[in-house]
């Protein structure tokens, strides 16, 4: 990061001169702290890192009664009890797997269909089919998920178009792919919009110039509309990346059976059943700790290699 | 009109290509398409007919019972109210909040950008969980509240950060031109950056406002008013079942019953809880694609 | 601390400092209703969906007040957000009242509370303050072995609601098994008494499919036999009873039962389970089953039932399914043994352990559980339990009328075109009461859909009930509640599996061996120990 100091002499600055340099700056541009940035950090302050030290009942047996003072420590044993479950390699591989393959195959897809959007010459049309593209994402997960079984059960649309009669839903071989294709049916169009704005920012000088040039449709993307949204792209994997172990429970949960939880239970699901079904916040307080450091692990790997790959540009 | 000279200018490999990825959107299109028409004909239909023969496009077999009962169930509108509200408020906050921080963020020169970062960085992994935030709020009397909904969400690191590569994006030459005229940051925010920005503004806003129209979790914690909760939860209320103890038969029948009613108002619920996003987004949309950027440079 | 928080938790502190120093009996003396002076109370409660939320416009707590000068603040909350925001509230001081009236607790629930010391023991209340559910303990002492837990103490006040008793208890069959007596006769059919004359009619509804369609004007395809499998009362465990020894599989949650010799044993594990899923299997592959039947929710098995397609199908009573004409319940099957075996705690009837509870909070529990022992109250349990009478809208669940001897007694009342459901919503309270078998025709008559259901049950199940016990509904320690639902997460889950599995895939002797092997390996003996200990510990006394 380039910090730019007012008074610039060749060298290094004294520990005073930086202070100095700071206070200029904030006295100066005041309005960037208080009016930009203030709100935002309150909320933040505020309901972020407010709860934040109850981040310490995972390691306590927690009773509300005598509040976080006040409970048993119990050190690490929600953890062990966790990693020593016998199905925990299971719940940690589906996890995964579930976060990766859907990254493999929804991450290129929202770029894909911008692309092909922005080739769209008549505007009615694409707007027509952006609408389209974007309606999946305006139902729940709840709405989706059923939308999922009515279209998958045994007398559904699906298997009368295939001349089938299969039960989906019970099978665990397919699971994965209902979730991920579901996932990517859901989100993918409005997945699409954060790469279309970013794209409309492409320089209309640059496009035509390319064009003129005679550059064909590869040469074209690889010249405009990829620096367009090179940043964003990269963003949104880093993010992604980092969120791997961070599967929401809501779908999952509601697309199990009982035939399918062989690859249907997550962590995020198992969490839900053990610890808060049953009461035991410490429990699933630990577990969800446990995620988040995993989950911190992965991103800063992501960071660095990324940035490694983009000239250093990363989060 | 200039169609017709726009695909002459591509090659016949491009031609090819680009039918193929007009294919491939064709082919999307239809797999959105399809799900939804079915649901739309089902909403319309009795369950019973619907589960023994499966849609049918036979106007005679189609029956208004499902919305009539869902019109006629005030709790539903009171819902309705509370959503839009909730939504609108949500939205509203939760885009100036983080345009606004997004900024100061965006500029190199910022000093304790640093600093700020990892302060926000770090709430999007750690967090207290479920029960200290909920005693959060109970301890800042918002419990039953609106703004315990509101509030915690109302600052996304994520969209900060889309908002900041956004703004990174816009050209420097807009930035000198307003130094010249020696614009304070106020004025160059407003008057000049913001208007550019219409785009992300109104994805950040649709988001926003789609995310809280769906939620019903905080909701169900936080409020405990019937005259408070927000569509969702309501629709949530009609749609779920709840295991009757096994041997205490007062529950059997009502559970019966209850399942009845909830299969015949399920497809109409999510008619009537999508379409309001529907039509609201074409109003949204003319902003996405401003080529707005063309003409506000300078020279 | 804030002020209101310190005083909560000062009232925790002295709670649990008086009930110890200063002796109750003497408070017990003070106690008469109506109170001299208004007491109020908090209190949470949960309604139905749809229904009035201010539960002090519901007639019955109106006319409580009135009666006994309490006014209690509610805190209501609707019944689908209940099981999520209970747990929240129990964990918030500042949300905590006096007591909770329709907790529905688990066993697990009460003993995770009582160890917090978020709700109090109540048994010195019991035998002090509170006439009426002393009475009901004196009348039948084992509900009072089963609400006590393991340290002694009663932590709950209890749900009593009596059909029945023993082998004619309503709850003996839960999954009842229907067929379809129209087609039968349709088909010139008798009503089937072993397991192959079962096969041959569903071969036969099968076969004249086509002819039963035109003959009833059937939308849909017909469907010899319909269930939902591992779904409560829609599961065809009862189908399979005479397998082997006979043992069937009619815990369809634990999967155990009791022999003659008071020994625990797993049912699945045994040799009838194992060739009644054989025999289920071989009706899948001749077309005789739903194929829906292993994932198919409530709500299209009812819609498909409704069309009248179901040959033979399963629940808690046939009217849910499809009506109550053309059906009659299809006794049990003679395949090795001629058995049914009757469901697990059924025999000391409804009853749930953990339906009202006083918490920590509660400044004056004696008062509190006086007031609660109202609802022990012979009048007022079928009232909380059903509705009311004297309403002037609409319609009553009750009229108040006379019994033999001339005494008050609420009657069942005409409804009209109301449906029951909605109006017993609209008027009950829940809550902890108890409903005796000996109420009936002198308190409150009995309802007509129990009624019919107990009639069932005494016809065509009880003389085939041969075995002598089932298991009972103890109450476990903190540790084996635990260790137990560690074990069962696991075991269940393999054996619901299975039952899927191998209806539909069938099960040979290496399968089944392998399942019993990996059942061990989760620690079924285990599991069976812990039942064997408190089912030795209840018949001990």
């Amino acid at each position: 990061m380039e910090k730019k100091s007012v008074t610039a002499k060749g060298g290094r600055q004294s520990l005073g001169e930086k202070l100095h340099n700071t206070v200029v700056y904030v006295t100066h541009h005041w309005q960037l702290y208080l009016l930009f940035l203030l709100p935002a950090l309150i909320l933040t302050l505020v309901f972020k890192y407010g709860p934040m030290g109850g981040v310490l009942i995972a390691f306590q047996k927690y009773n509300p009664f005598k509040g976080i003072m006040g409970s048993e420590w119990v050190g690490f044993k929600h953890f062990e009890r966790f990693l020593s479950s016998p199905d925990f390699l299971t719940y940690l591989a589906n996890t995964l797997k579930l976060s990766i393959y859907g990254m493999l195959w929804g991450f290129p897809i929202p770029i894909l269909l911008a692309f092909l959007l922005n080739r769209i010459e008549s505007t009615g049309i694409k707007k027509k089919i952006q609408l389209v593209l974007y309606m999946p994402n305006f139902v729940s997960v709840i709405v989706l998920c059923g939308i999922v079984r009515i279209l998958l059960s045994v007398t559904g649309p699906l298997n009368q178009m295939l001349g089938t009669s299969v039960n989906f839903m019970t099978m665990p071989e397919a699971f994965r792919s209902i979730y991920i294709v579901s996932g990517i049916w859901q989100g993918a169009g409005w997945g699409s919009i954060v790469y279309t704005a970013a794209l409309s920012n492409a320089s209309k000088d640059l496009k035509e110039a390319a064009v003129i040039d005679g550059a064909n449709i590869f040469q074209q993307i690889k010249a405009v509309e990829w620096p367009a949204i090179k940043d964003m792209v990269l963003m949104q994997f880093i993010l992604q990346a980092g969120n791997i172990m961070s599967i929401g429970f809501e779908k999952a949960y509601a697309l199990q059976t009982d035939l399918n939880l062989r690859t249907s239970e997550i962590i995020s699901t198992y969490v839900y059943k053990k610890g808060l079904l049953d009461g035991d916040y410490s429990f699933s307080t630990a577990v969800g700790l446990f995620n988040t450091v995993i989950n911190v692990i992965l991103l800063v790997m992501v960071n660095k290699i990324v940035s490694k790959m983009n000239d250093g540009k990363g989060l | 009109m200039k169609k017709k000279s726009r695909f002459a200018r591509y090659s016949t490999e491009d031609k090819a290509l680009l039918l193929l990825g007009y294919i491939l959107l064709g082919l999307f299109v239809l797999a959105i398409v399809i799900p939804m028409v079915y649901i739309v004909v089902a909403s319309f239909m009795d369950p019973i007919t619907l589960q023994n023969r499966g849609i049918t496009f036979d106007f005679e077999k189609w029956t208004l019972t499902a919305y009539e009962r869902v019109i006629s169930n005030s709790q539903i509108w009171i819902g309705f109210k509370n959503a839009v509200i909730y939504s609108v408020v949500f939205m509203v906050v939760s885009v100036i909040v983080t345009m606004l921080a997004a900024y100061p963020m965006s500029r190199s020169d910022f000093k304790g950008k640093g600093f700020f970062n990892i302060i926000f960085m770090i709430t999007m992994f750690f967090g207290g969980g479920l029960i200290p935030t909920y005693l959060l709020i109970s301890n800042l009397g918002l419990l039953d509240s609106m703004w315990a909904v509101i509030l915690p969400g109302a600052f996304s690191v994520w969209n900060m950060i889309i908002a900041r590569t956004y703004y990174q994006g816009v050209p420097q030459e807009l930035r000198e031109a307003a130094d010249v005229d020696g614009a304070s940051e106020i004025v160059y925010f407003f008057k000049i950056l913001l208007p550019v920005c219409t785009p992300v503004i109104a994805v950040l806003a649709l988001w926003q406002f789609v995310g809280m129209w769906n939620s019903y979790f905080d909701a169900m914690i936080y409020l405990n008013d019937t005259a408070k909760q927000p569509l969702q939860l309501v629709l949530r209320s009609i749609l779920i079942q709840n295991q009757p103890e096994s041997g205490m038969i007062s529950d059997m029948q009502s559970t019966a019953e209850r399942a009845q009613l909830a299969e015949l108002l399920k497809y109409a619920t999510i008619i009537i809880s999508s379409l309001p996003l529907l039509v609201m987004y074409p109003f949204f949309q003319k902003y996405f694609d401003s080529g707005i950027m063309a003409g506000s440079v300078k020279g | 601390m804030n002020n209101k928080m310190f005083k909560r938790t000062m009232a925790v502190i002295l709670a649990a400092g008086m009930t110890g120093a200063m002796g109750i009996s003497a408070l017990a003396d003070e106690i008469t209703f109506p109170l001299e002076e208004t007491a109020t109370f908090t209190g949470m409660i949960s309604y139905p969906v749809g229904t009035e939320s201010e539960p002090n416009n519901r007639t019955i707590f109106k006319r409580l007040e009135e009666a006994t000068n309490v006014h209690i603040d509610w805190t209501a909350i609707q019944s689908d957000q209940w099981g999520d925001k209970i747990s929240l509230n129990m964990a918030n001081i500042n949300a905590i009242t006096d007591f909770v009236f329709s907790a529905g607790f688990s066993d697990s629930d009460l003993l995770r509370y009582a160890d917090q010391g978020a709700i109090i023991p109540v048994e010195e209340y019991i035998d002090s303050v509170m006439p009426n559910l002393s009475a009901v303990f004196e009348k039948y002492p084992e509900y009072r072995a089963m609400s006590t837990a393991a340290d002694g103490h009663i932590y709950a006040l209890p749900w009593i609601e009596q059909l029945g008793a023993n082998k004619t208890a309503i709850q003996t069959v839960g999954d009842m098994s229907f067929i379809n007596k129209k087609w039968l006769d349709f088909l010139g059919l008798e009503i089937p008494t072993t397991v192959d004359e079962f096969e041959q009619v569903l071969i036969a509804f099968r076969d004249n499919a086509d002819k039963i369609q035109a003959e009833f004007g059937i939308e849909g395809s017909i469907i010899p036999m319909s269930f939902i499998m591992n779904d409560g009362d829609q599961d065809p465990a009862i189908l399979i009873n005479g397998f082997g020894e006979g043992y069937g599989d009619a815990d369809r949650g634990r999967h155990i039962a009791v022999t003659n010799d008071k020994q625990v044993i797993c049912s699945a594990t045994q040799d009838g389970f194992y060739k009644g899923m054989q025999w289920l299997h071989h009706l899948y592959e001749e077309n005789l089953i739903d194929q829906e039947a292993f994932t198919q929710e409530w709500a299209t098995y009812v819609a498909k039932g409704k069309s009248g397609r179901y040959g033979v199908c399963f629940s808690w009573d046939v009217a849910n399914i499809d009506n109550l004409q053309d059906w009659v319940p299809l006794p049990v099957l003679t395949a090795d043994v001629r058995n049914l075996t009757p469901q697990n705690g059924s025999f000391t009837s409804g009853y749930d352990r953990g339906r009202c509870v006083v918490t920590a909070v509660a400044e004056d529990p004696a008062l509190v559980c006086a007031w609660l022992d109202q609802m022990y109250d012979p009048m007022q349990s079928p009232q909380n339990n059903w509705g009311t009478y004297g309403e002037d809208d609409d319609f009553d669940i009750f009229e108040m009328g006379e019994n033999e001897n001339g005494e008050p007694m609420l009657k069942h009342a005409p409804l009209g075109d109301a449906s029951p459901v909605e109006v017993r919503e609209a008027e009950c309270v829940g809550g902890p009461r108890a409903v005796l078998d000996e109420y009936y025709g002198v308190y409150v008559t009995c309802p007509d859909d129990a009624q019919y259901r107990l009639d069932w049950i005494e016809e065509y199940y009880t003389p085939d009930m041969t075995m002598d016990y089932v298991y009972p509904n103890v109450f476990m320690s903190v540790e084996d509640t635990e260790e137990l639902s560690n074990l069962q997460a696991d075991i269940t889950k393999t054996i619901n599996a299975a039952k899927s599995d191998w209806v539909m895939n069938g099960v040979d002797d290496a399968k089944f061996e392998e399942f019993k092997s990996s059942l061990d390996a989760y620690g079924l003996q285990d599991m069976l120990a812990i039942f064997q200990k408190y089912l030795d510990a209840y018949y001990a006394e």
